[in-house]
């Protein structure tokens, strides 16, 4: 334990010291996973295939705040859904706004969970999104999540229906609309409401649990928020008759189990043991008071000491000494 | 070197160029005008957004569109999204004027607390130069 703590010490000096690299370093792997992801996922629009583009993007995100990557995303995907049909970009687009006039517009800041969310449903283990947002996050990060969930299921409908979508009007049955194709299959995707009120409640509970002031609070919001999600996800399963994958749901439980643990690790390590409990009182009122320390470590500043000597030469030795080198001499 | 004024001195720079020129805009006006301006905008804002999900609803059922404009009682629809207008404008109302006054209350108190130690750097500094005590 000692040795993990000397190294979360090392991490953090690490991060102190470096951390005017370690940010935008981040922001850019964050951009750059995002566009990557778009492209590869959507890719209608052909002339952006090229890696290049998502790597200026990213480069351009790497200075920006992270609201700027939540914008260019929605454009990278707008200009694809514009190669596939115009109907499904207006769809997009009036999506997306409705996003910004509703929640980006109040909350500019705290928009890493909207590309988070999608990033990690792609790569299907998104319930560590939630567990992340209650340990870490203000709680209204969960709205920007649901956005970003619900941008993940549009593209997912998108995607389900595009043979259909790209069809031109002339080609297609005449008794359905695009718009009606493509916001059917978006809206009555019950996967998506299954999801997004997991983690909704998810995210409120770990958050909720681990402000209380009980021992191993983190602990328990970890278990807890865990066991409500893979209940719910089982539960609503079940219950709508979702076609998600049991071995996923619980592939993804582990991974923000595992995510929660490090979490805390770095966040919030409390030595309960030493737990002081004080009281005292002053004109208005009187104070319980509980005290609990953090568990800390020096990490170990290596010194080396050279133990060997020097070879030294005769005329060197002779020359320290003021004596004649003759004298060394056998 | 005053390492006092220095540390201060860290601690006004960050704050300006992170929270600074937005507080300070905020710190402009009055809490009312304020308030009531963010909440105007938000009302044209909710506006949009409700229209744009009318339209959503309307594309939703676009197939059967023709047929639900034989059968629906206009009078009684109009009412209902007129009342669903209302409703979702007024929530928009109380979320914007909760957030705006949180928010020009930490904006005010931000800047105050600004305010307090940049007269304390000028009082370090004139201490300094003066050779005085503090």
């Amino acid at each position: 334990m000692t040795q993990l703590l000397e190294f979360r010490e090392r991490l953090r000096s690490i991060y102190g010291r470096f951390d005017i690299y370690i940010v935008p370093a981040i922001r850019f792997l964050l951009a750059l996973a995002a566009f990557l992801v778009i492209n590869n996922s959507l890719g209608y629009m052909k002339r952006l295939a090229n890696p290049v583009i998502p790597m200026v993007l990213a480069l351009v995100c790497t200075f920006l705040p992270i609201g700027y990557t939540v914008v260019l995303a929605a454009v990278l995907i707008l200009v694809h859904l514009v190669a596939l049909s115009l109907e499904v970009a207006l769809v997009g687009f009036l999506l997306f706004l409705l996003m910004f006039l509703l929640y980006f517009r109040f909350v500019p800041r705290g928009s890493a969970s909207a590309v988070v969310a999608p990033l990690l449903c792609w790569i299907r283990i998104p319930q560590v999104v939630p567990v992340a947002i209650g340990l870490g996050a203000k709680l209204h990060s969960t709205i920007a999540m649901a956005c970003g969930m619900a941008t993940f299921y549009f593209l997912k409908a998108v995607k389900d229906n595009e043979t259909l979508l790209a069809l031109a009007e002339e080609e297609k049955d005449e008794e359905t609309t695009k718009f009606s194709v493509l916001l059917q299959a978006f809206l009555n995707d019950k996967e998506m409401y299954l999801m997004i009120a997991a983690f909704v409640l998810t995210a409120i509970v770990v958050h909720l649990i681990r402000r209380q002031s009980v021992d191993y609070a983190w602990f328990i919001a970890i278990g807890v928020g865990n066991v409500l999600n893979l209940t719910v996800l089982l539960g609503g399963r079940y219950i709508l008759d979702v076609k998600c994958d049991i071995l996923w749901i619980v592939l993804g439980t582990l991974a923000a189990v595992v995510v929660g643990l490090v979490m805390q690790f770095f966040l919030f390590q409390l030595d309960y043991p030493r737990t002081e409990h004080v009281q005292f009182e002053d004109d208005e009122y009187y104070y319980y008071v509980k005290a609990v320390p953090k568990i800390y470590v020096h990490s170990k500043e290596k010194q080396v000491k050279q133990i060997n000597r020097r070879s030294i030469s005769k005329k060197e030795l002779a020359e320290e000494f003021d004596i004649s080198q003759d004298l060394l001499d056998d | 070197m005053n390492e006092e004024r220095i540390r201060l001195m860290t601690k006004l720079a960050a704050y300006e160029q992170r929270k600074g020129q937005e507080n300070m805009t905020i710190n402009q006006y009055y809490r009312r005008d304020y308030v009531s301006l963010q909440m105007i905008k938000t009302f044209v804002c909710s506006t949009i957004a409700f229209v744009i999900l009318v339209l959503l609803y309307v594309m939703y059922q676009m197939d059967e569109l023709t047929a639900l404009l034989y059968k629906i009682d206009y009078k009684d629809y109009l009412t209902k999204l007129v009342v669903l207008y209302a409703v979702f404008t007024l929530a928009f109302q109380m979320i914007a004027f909760v957030v705006y006054s949180q928010r020009y209350k930490r904006a005010h108190r931000e800047q105050k607390h600004f305010l307090n130690r940049l007269k304390k750097v000028a009082r370090l500094s004139e201490s300094e130069e003066t050779g005085g005590p503090l």
